[in-house]
């Protein structure tokens, strides 16, 4: 069973880029702001990664014999 | 327990980070307008008074707060000293030393280099021209300077907070 406290995670740190990205880009900064909404982007795939490669590997063996 | 304290050491250290650096931008201000001033009475000490120039550099240091006070005062010791064959090298030596109390950026040294290379090697005409010259420039540094105080100021004292926001949720 999927704990829910991650699903919470992403949201969170999603809102939190979205305020860094839009404070950079009131700021003028927008190219921080890109590697700002990048960075936030690879963040939060570390934290699914771990899932993904446990859905790849079920699938592996749902077609092994 | 300790995770909760953990993360409230992190966000306030990053929200601290954020202040002092925004400080940097306040200071830069602060000392461009100490500079300006120290200029105009160096202005009036050379044209009014006919002051020497280490004698006219110690007692602009003198009306000065730190640390403008201290590179007047350091120059002011390398050229009664005679350390260097001009001014413009005593005070580039001064304004080396003292680079880490200075929040300046290098348009703004560029400024006093420049007035520095003419100081002591022209009448007063030609002296007082420079000094207008300086002024001018100072001037605008100090509004370039103000607009990207205003601007930045509070970016940078979010921005702080809420990188330290996204780190406490990542190691959560």
């Amino acid at each position: 069973m999927l704990d829910v406290s991650l699903l919470f995670k992403i949201g969170a740190t999603g809102i939190l880029i979205i305020i860094i990205d839009k404070i950079l880009k009131s700021g003028g900064k927008e190219d921080i702001a890109v590697v700002a909404n990048l960075a936030g982007i690879i963040l939060i795939l570390m934290m699914v990664i771990n899932l993904v490669s446990k859905l790849f590997t079920s699938v592996k063996t749902l077609f092994q014999f | 327990m300790i995770k909760i304290i953990g993360c409230a050491v992190i966000l306030g250290a990053s929200t601290m980070a954020g202040f002092i650096y925004s400080e940097r931008l306040k200071y830069r201000v602060f000392q461009l307008n100490e500079v300006q001033r120290a200029v105009h009475q160096l202005q009036n000490e050379i044209t009014y008074v006919h002051t020497l120039l280490p004698d006219a550099f110690k007692s602009v240091a003198n009306k000065s707060k730190e640390p403008i006070k201290e590179l007047f005062n350091k120059t002011s010791e390398l050229l009664t000293d005679n350390d260097y064959e001009n001014v413009y090298e005593a005070v580039n030596s001064a304004i080396n030393t003292i680079k880490s109390k200075l929040y300046l950026d290098s348009d703004d040294i560029n400024v006093i280099l420049d007035l520095s290379k003419t100081l002591g090697e022209s009448d007063i005409d030609g002296q007082n021209s420079i000094f207008t010259l300086t002024i001018a420039n100072l001037k605008k540094q100090i509004k370039i300077s103000e607009e990207l105080m205003n601007k930045n100021l509070k970016m940078y004292r979010y921005l702080g907070f809420y990188f330290g926001a996204v780190v406490v949720i990542a190691l959560l």
